[in-house]
């Protein structure tokens, strides 16, 4: 994965040489704060402030302004500097010796001697004993010793040292470890306890030996075979190495990136994933440095300087490339590690979004709706790019600076209808995605306006069960989008949502009615169904005789439904529905069905009005059909239904109007129905005159006298039987024998209804006995039964009254005493007559407090 | 369990390292395992790494390079394994040689305790090649590098191109190192606080009854 994480910039155009003799070569470099030190190889030292400029455009560039120099004068090239900042000195190393000079100006440092035979020295960047005068000092010589001294304004100190295999020739130390490269072999130090540890061996012809900080206890070796080997200061590697190339001359560390430069190149690795981000050629390199949080690099007369590139940048850079994968792993290894939380959060987000339009343009949906969902995506940055989806009222602008290069979609794909609709899919897809994890709420208008538009166009079933939702937020535009597309019962839907039921209505009824046309239109059970469940009763009278004409048994469904659903509701007056219904025969009857069975009104006027609307049908379809025999019109379903239905008003109502309806019946041939209404007048006899001798339905004449002597007392049911024997034996319509069968069944049946002695009066002399013989055996049986209850009945009030007999004696044969100071229970004064009364617990008083209510014995 | 480094990044539970001589499949062998695919890679430089989950537990697997020219390496990237899986090919007889002139002493610098797993690589080429290694000496040699170990012998043999044996070699080095790591931390959090059991001892006697 290569990136540009550096840009190179000229620091020092040309070094100016410090004698006149030869041309000063740059041997080493050094920076602290705006002071660059320059060594050369004859022995100079040279103070540059180096500054950056931004020029126009942010144009980056570097002023450098020499100052002074040093020369120190052992002919030999300087090999290193490095800035002790706490004392304000530069130590140099030159021809094996530790020099230390003041930095401002550039002097000797009086009384100060130098250490001889170094071969390679540091400093401490973190002393375990901090002291801000002094630094901590550490030195390899050339023997086989390494030194830590401390180093104070005045004086210059041993305080460790620590023999070694063989002599070191680089060192780093950092806190209390050094890490030291010896001439076959790294080892690592521990000055606290003075351990040393084998690291691994290398091959000091072929490899430079260089050790660089990483963090506090680990560092970077440049190790056997171009291996940059990560050592942590346990002895351990927690990384795997990098890959260098052969020769380095020198690495500098600026986290998370290393730099190494060699005489070609400098390469550039992360940390972090230990890969190689970026290389750049650069021919005599010589040495590289720190400088603030960018990198000098020097050859032998010019200084760069290297500029990291911001994150934001090498992301965009990568972005450009459609490197997608790549910039969201490099937003979230490095945004971690160099931006703070709010700042990462806000470039991941923005590299997410530039991802999802990269993918989204190259119709990668299922990365696109991953990138877009995880950025929580505006969603009318989206919708924005489909033509007319947007609201036209809409303020939304793109955002700036833009996150992609699409115009619209149509650019996108060149007008290719087929590609077009698969964007289109994909938003719709996208959209929903993004309601069912809520990450759009305030733009839901937009959204599911678009929603809307797209459905409407490409897929009609999905918009119905779009609109299946009550909380749908509808721009207005909807409305003609939607009417301009015919979906008419879509529209009606929409202004639904928006509680427009008058709209929908007249919509709906105009589809149902075949003025508008709709294939979705689910039928005019829809309206009706509507019409049940909207608020506004004034709407759904309005509509009411429309629903009447198209389906007038629905239509009373609604009113009835309505009116137990909103009790309270005026508008729904039973007189003014029964007018609305009248036109429509069925309708009335099943409302005043309902009125009557259901809600047990008492108004007689309903109750009239039903029977007469049964029998009014009753007697239609006689009056229909042609067929006279009543046999024939018994088997007509129709009828018998309609009849069962007359009959049952005239059963169960005790309200309407007898006389009226019997009146209606007079002329026809309805004894059953006929008997009914005599029932109710009382009439028993003439009811069963018309059952037995007109209907002929002996069974039927049965079950009247039952049915009419349920819960009467024995006088009224023998009246009734007697009624019907009655009108069996009466010889003025039919002659005896005729019904000489239901007689004895009757008989038979109901002997307990009977006066058996006025039975026998009743019958014919020439009834033969058998006939009857069950009616006769259980008659006597019950009455022998009779009289021997009676007897038992005699019996047991004679012993009770000789009980009481004797109770009356036992009384009587008690005296009470009424004495002189003897005092009344009531009143408690004494008597003064000889009558008193005596209650049957044992009190005494006076006759007339006996009467008082102040009587407690009462 | 898992203690983190200044990094952040998680500190391995277990560290695996591979050694073995060139081209006998050591890179192979991991990639087999923690991608389930066989694939070519270039040879090593030096060493690179896996991180690997393990029933929460984090293993660090280490691949080394099998070149001559990367035996200190090799040395140094063993430290503190706790396993250490000693790689062969079964129809190359030099590298199971090398295995023992070159590789075993590596072990040195892992943990004292450390399992050594002898594993003999590209089972698949028997049939074309031949074997030139038998497995009793690589039993031998397994016995050998695991004087401590009674119940069972550490070697395989597998192929990362069929997958023969590769899922087993790794899970018996987690279920035998990270096991028993298990029971032992286990053993120190159960380990009871006696001086907050006295503060509660305290606590009580205060509340009971005088009598
Ligand atoms: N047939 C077969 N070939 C294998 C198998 N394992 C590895 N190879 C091949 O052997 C060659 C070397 O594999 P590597 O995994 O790179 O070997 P290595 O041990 O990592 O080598 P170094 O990294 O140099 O130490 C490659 O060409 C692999 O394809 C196997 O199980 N069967
Ligand atoms: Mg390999």
């Amino acid at each position: 994965m290569s990136l540009k994480v550096y840009d190179i910039y000229p620091a020092l155009e040309k070094l100016n040489s410090a004698s006149d003799k030869a041309k000063s070569k740059i041997e080493c470099i050094e920076c602290s704060d705006k002071n660059l030190f320059i060594g050369t190889n004859d022995c100079y030292v040279i103070h540059y402030l180096l500054e950056e400029v931004k020029g126009r455009n942010n144009r980056l560039s570097f002023k450098s302004e020499r100052h002074e120099h040093k020369y120190l004068g052992l002919k030999k090239p300087i090999e290193k500097l490095n800035v002790a900042k706490a004392l304000k000195r530069l130590l140099v190393l030159c021809d094996e010796s530790l020099l230390m000079l003041n930095m401002l100006p550039l002097e000797p440092v009086v009384g100060m001697g130098k250490i001889k035979s170094v071969v390679s020295f540091c400093i401490n960047p973190n002393p375990v004993r901090k002291n801000p005068f002094s630094i901590e000092l550490c030195i390899a010589l050339k023997k086989r010793v390494v030194q830590v001294y401390t180093l104070t304004e005045d004086r210059v100190f041993v305080t460790k040292e620590i023999t070694t295999q063989q002599p070191s020739v680089y060192i780093s130390m950092n806190a209390s470890y050094i890490c030291a490269a010896l001439q076959d072999q790294y080892i690592m130090m521990n000055t606290e306890t003075s351990t040393v540890q084998d690291l691994f061996p290398y091959q000091n012809e072929r490899t430079n030996p260089l050790i660089t900080l990483i963090k506090n206890n680990e560092y970077l070796i440049n190790g056997p075979n171009a291996l940059g080997v990560f050592v942590t200061t346990a002895g351990m590697s927690q990384r795997p190495p990098l890959q260098w190339s052969e020769s380095l001359i020198s690495v500098v560390c600026s986290y998370p990136y290393v730099l190494a430069l060699n005489d070609e190149f400098i390469t550039i690795h992360s940390i972090l994933d230990q890969q190689q981000k970026q290389s750049i050629p650069f021919q005599g390199g010589q040495f590289i440095a720190e400088f603030g949080d960018k990198i000098l690099v020097s050859t032998h007369y010019q200084i760069f300087a290297l500029v990291p590139i911001s994150l934001e940048t090498q992301v965009q850079d990568l972005l450009s490339d459609r490197r997608v994968e790549e910039a969201l792993e490099l937003t979230s290894v490095m945004g971690k590690v160099q931006l703070p939380g709010e700042k990462y959060h806000k470039l991941m987000k923005k590299v997410l979004l530039m991802a999802g339009f990269i993918e989204f343009a190259n119709m990668n949906f299922e990365n696109s709706t991953k990138y877009f969902l995880k950025s929580k995506l505006d969603c009318r940055e989206l919708i924005i790019l489909f033509p007319n989806l947007l609201p036209s009222d809409n303020e939304f602008s793109r955002s700036i600076p833009p996150l992609h290069e699409i115009a619209d979609i149509l650019q996108l794909c060149k007008g290719d209808a087929e590609k077009i609709s698969l964007y289109e899919e994909f938003l719709c897809k996208i959209l929903t995605a993004m309601e069912l994890n809520d990450s759009n709420k305030q733009y839901k208008m937009e959204s599911d306006t678009a929603l809307l538009k797209v459905y409407a166009k490409n897929n009609y079933e999905e918009l119905i069960k779009f609109l299946d939702n009550s909380n749908r937020q509808l721009h207005d535009e909807c409305i003609d989008w939607l009417r301009n597309r015919n979906r008419h019962y879509a529209l009606g839907l929409l202004y639904g949502i928006k509680n427009n039921w008058t709209s929908a209505l007249d919509i709906w009824t105009k589809i149902a009615d075949g003025e508008l046309e709709d294939e979705m239109f689910p039928g005019i059970e829809y309206v009706l169904d509507c019409l049940l469940k909207i608020e506004g009763d004034e709407l759904v009278w309005s509509y009411l005789e429309w629903a009447l004409k198209k389906d007038p048994i629905s239509a009373v469904k609604i009113i009835i439904q309505r009116q137990e659903k909103y009790p309270q509701s005026d508008l729904f007056l039973a007189d003014s529905i029964i007018d609305l219904l009248l036109p429509y025969n069925r309708a009335v009857t099943t409302y005043l069905e309902h009125l009557v069975f259901k809600q047990e009104t008492k108004e007689e006027r309903y109750h009239t009005h039903l029977a007469a609307l049964y029998l009014e049908r009753v007697l239609k379809i006689r009056g229909d059909s042609t067929e006279t025999s009543t046999y024939k019109l018994s088997t007509n379903t129709e009828l018998v239904s309609a009849r069962k239905d007359f009959q049952r008003i005239l059963r169960e109502s005790s309200l309407f109007r007898v006389h009226l309806i019997l009146g209606k019946l007079k002329n026809t041939d309805m004894y059953t129905e006929m008997a009914i209404l005599y029932g109710k007048l009382e009439e028993h006899e003439r009811a069963l005159k018309l059952l037995v001798h007109k209907q002929r339905d002996f069974v039927a004449a049965e079950e009247y006298c039952e049915m009419y002597a349920k819960g009467r007392d024995i006088e009224s049911r023998r009246y009734l039987f007697h009624s019907l024997l009655q009108v069996y034996l009466d010889a003025k319509y039919e002659k005896i024998d005729n019904l000489i069968g239901p007689t004895i069944s009757l008989l038979n049946k109901h002997p307990a209804e009977f006066d058996p002695v006025r039975v026998l009066q009743q019958l014919p002399e020439n009834l033969s006995i058998g006939l009857i013989s069950s009616f006769l055996s259980s008659s006597i049986r019950r009455h022998l039964h009779g009289s021997r209850t009676s007897r038992i009945h005699r019996m047991l009030a004679r012993r009770q009254h000789l009980q009481v007999k004797s109770r009356v004696f036992h009384e009587q044969q008690t005296s009470i005493t009424i004495s002189d100071n003897q005092v009344c229970d009531v009143c408690n004064r004494i008597f003064d007559e000889p009558t008193c009364v005596r209650f049957p617990n044992g009190a005494i008083s006076h006759i007339q407090c006996s009467k008082t209510s102040l009587n407690p014995f009462l | 369990m898992t203690s983190q480094d200044v990094t952040g990044k998680k500190k391995a539970d277990l560290k695996v390292v591979i050694l073995g001589a060139a081209n006998v499949g050591k890179t192979t062998l991991i990639h087999r395992y923690a991608k389930g695919v066989f694939s070519e890679h270039p040879n090593t430089l030096g060493a690179s790494f896996t991180l690997k989950q393990w029933k929460n537990r984090n293993v660090a697997i280490w691949d080394t390079a099998g070149e001559e020219r990367f035996q200190g390496l090799s040395n140094f990237y063993c430290r503190q394994a706790g396993a250490a899986i000693l790689a062969y090919d079964v129809t190359e007889r030099k590298s199971f040689e090398e295995l023992k002139t070159r590789f075993t002493q590596l072990l040195a610098a892992a943990e004292p305790n450390r399992l050594a797993v002898v594993v003999g690589t590209k089972h698949d080429l028997v049939e074309e090649k031949g074997k030139a290694v038998e497995r009793e000496e690589a039993v031998l040699l397994a016995k050998q590098l695991n004087p401590n170990i009674s119940d069972y012998i550490p070697i395989f043999e597998t192929s990362s191109l069929n997958g023969l044996g590769v899922t087993e070699v790794f899970e018996t080095i987690f279920e035998k190192c990270l096991r028993f790591d298990a029971i032992a931390t286990h053993l120190v959090n159960s380990t009871i606080d006696l001086s907050a059991q006295k503060k509660a001892g305290s606590n009580n006697s205060k509340n009971n009854c005088a009598c």
